[in-house]
């Protein structure tokens, strides 16, 4: 319940953050720098005199759009694959190649730089959100894709996929009706805390130079604009945008735990 | 004599690290039109491989070396998945122990009957849900309309055993495998879901294969009986000559060890002693046997006639028939 209150309110601010926004979320204040929260200033300002409670509240346009889309592609993609890979482990016949040839492929995928691939997208591309989001998107599909391999690994030896087998279901049907569903619960708990640090990558990605443009108010980049003023007193710099990652990573921790329980019809009541 | 499934020489074995192990050892069986045949034997004896063979289910490191089972005339060993996929479910159905496990935990139960019904015949969904509570009603489920929507865990062992028959006879099968349908009910409820299952095949004209450890449910409810042993079948029997006089050592065992559970002075003629086998080749009841001959050591027995309708693979069969002492 307090998850579903949580994604509401930055679903909502992510629609409407910066029209509500008491200040213009890129643009400095005259004469203003370092202030500390104040009534005029909510969240006080940054070292460039941006207001921060404006820029806490118009991030989620931005943070969320490629957390969400990112996640969600990295889901629906991992899963599938992972689907495919884990079911026809080690059978006979040509099913086997394909699974084997998906797990190589994850393999490069992990094994090389997130950085550099990120870099050498946005070389290619130039800068942009989309980049970003299918940066993340290719980082977050391996993930996905194993936990998925692993779960279905072991729901397909469960005797009601052999039943299902021996009631006249095709492979196909019986990978993506009978084991899927019984294998989601590991990736659907792992998207909450992927859309966390898929936030927080996007700094990561923002600080080198291939991510969102800094102006630009989002959370990551304004944790690691206000890191060095936290050293020299002014907390509130780094402190609520930070906070508003935390919650919001919580928010879908907890929805995710939620749907998990959804999906369970011994636990739903 | 029409055989509608006719299993003959079927070898199987499991390839480990160490070696092979023979687990279905030439075995043969055939199931006749309309008739109902028990399988018995203890646990590795084979009989749930048998079942898997046939249905195509077995994957490395199992293999079948050589056998068919022919199904109408097409051979089940040799067919590709696409065949069998659509025979099973449709012409041959098993139904399993733990029952609940064999229910998809995240679909209602409605669904998955009608899933089955669905996988083999072109009606639409609310059709097919239609049938399923027609299904429930016959196999005896109180509320059917209400049951379609339960899930597995809101059912009791004896309800969702009845919902895997309820599955397997979806689509009038034309064999229905049933193994150890009763494992873990008690059994008021074994009693009844076997008299529904009896019914039933009846009532589709099917063919019946029970597997079970129950010599006294077999002889209530199945006209012959197999006894499988090591991955052989050591007697093939009508269920009145079997009792009146098993042709094979092992299968005297069987039924005394079936009563020596309600008279103790019969469990000592109940040897469970050992000896090594000295050769591959020989009887696989030879290191059991009280009565082996010498011959027993190095040559199978092959399967001798005491009547049309009873094979026992033993040398002494005869004698053992007619009421040969055991030690």
């Amino acid at each position: 319940m307090t998850g579903l209150v949580i994604v509401l309110i930055t679903l909502f601010l992510a629609i409407f953050g910066p029209v509500i926004a008491p200040f213009d979320p890129e643009h400095a204040l005259p004469g203003v720098s370092l202030t500390a929260p104040s009534f005029e200033n909510w969240m006080g300002t940054d070292v460039s005199g941006m207001d921060i409670f404006s820029r806490v509240i118009s991030a989620p346009r931005i943070d969320l759009t490629i957390a969400l889309v990112s996640s969600t592609i990295a889901f629906v993609v991992g899963v599938f694959l992972g689907v495919v890979s884990g079911y026809f482990s080690g059978t006979p016949g040509p099913g086997r190649y394909v699974s084997e040839g998906i797990m190589r492929g994850a393999d490069i995928l992990q094994a090389f730089p997130i950085f550099i691939f990120a870099l050498a997208l946005v070389g290619f591309r130039g800068p942009g959100t989309e980049n970003v989001i299918a940066a993340l998107a290719f980082l977050n599909i391996p993930y996905f894709l194993r936990i998925t391999r692993g779960s279905v690994l072991q729901v397909r030896e469960r005797p009601f996929v052999e039943a299902a087998r021996c009631s006249g279901n095709s492979e196909i049907r019986v990978a993506f009706r009978h084991v899927m569903p019984n294998a989601l619960t590991p990736a659907l708990a792992n998207i909450s805390p992927g859309i966390g640090f898929s936030i927080l990558l996007t700094s990561a990605l923002s600080f080198v130079g291939a991510g969102v443009p800094k102006p630009t108010a989002e959370w990551g980049s304004m944790i690691s604009i206000g890191a060095p003023n936290m050293m020299t007193g002014q907390w509130w710099t780094a402190f609520f945008p930070g906070l508003a990652l935390g919650l919001t990573v919580l928010g879908y921790a907890l929805v995710g735990d939620g749907l998990r329980d959804y999906m369970d019809p011994a636990k739903r009541n | 004599m029409d055989a509608l499934l006719d299993i003959r020489d079927l070898k199987v074995s499991f390839q480990g690290e160490s070696g092979e192990v023979d687990v279905l050892n030439n075995t043969s069986l055939s199931l006749l039109n309309k008739e109902s045949l028990g399988i018995v034997g203890e646990s590795g004896s084979g009989k749930t491989i048998l079942i898997k063979s046939i249905l195509g289910l077995l994957e490395p490191p199992w293999k079948i070396h050589n056998g068919q089972a022919l199904f109408d005339g097409v051979d089940l060993i040799a067919s590709s998945e696409e065949s069998l996929t659509k025979i099973r479910g449709r012409d041959i159905a098993v139904t399993t122990p733990e029952p609940r496990k064999h229910l998809n935990p995240l679909m209602t139960i409605g669904n998955q009957i009608a899933n089955v019904i669905r996988a083999h015949n072109p009606i639409s969904k609310p059709e097919s849900l239609r049938n399923a509570k027609e299904l429930l009603t016959k196999v005896g489920i109180p509320d059917p309309a209400v049951r379609l929507n339960s899930y597995p865990h809101e059912l009791s062992g004896g309800m969702c055993q009845r919902v895997i028959i309820a599955m397997a006879l979806a689509n009038s099968t034309r064999v229905l495998i049933a193994d150890e349908p009763t494992a873990g009910l008690d059994v008021t409820i074994s009693r009844q879901i076997l008299d529904v299952m009896r019914d039933l095949v009846r009532d589709f004209d099917s063919s019946l294969i029970l597997v079970s450890r129950d010599l006294g449910v077999v002889a209530h409810y199945c006209e012959r009986v197999a006894v499988m042993y090591k991955g052989r079948v050591l007697e093939v029997a009508d269920i009145a000559s079997f009792f009146e006089g098993p042709g094979h050592p092992y299968s005297r065992h069987l039924i005394l060890a079936s009563q020596a559970s309600r008279d103790s002075a019969l469990s000592e003629n109940l040897s469970t002693e050992q000896r090594a086998a000295s050769s591959t080749n020989g009887c696989v009841y030879y290191p059991r046997c009280p009565v082996s001959i010498d011959r027993c050591q190095s040559e199978t027995p092959k399967e001798e006639k005491l009547s049309k309708t009873h094979l026992a693979a033993c040398f002494r069969s005869s004698e053992v028939a007619s009421g040969l002492t055991l030690k």
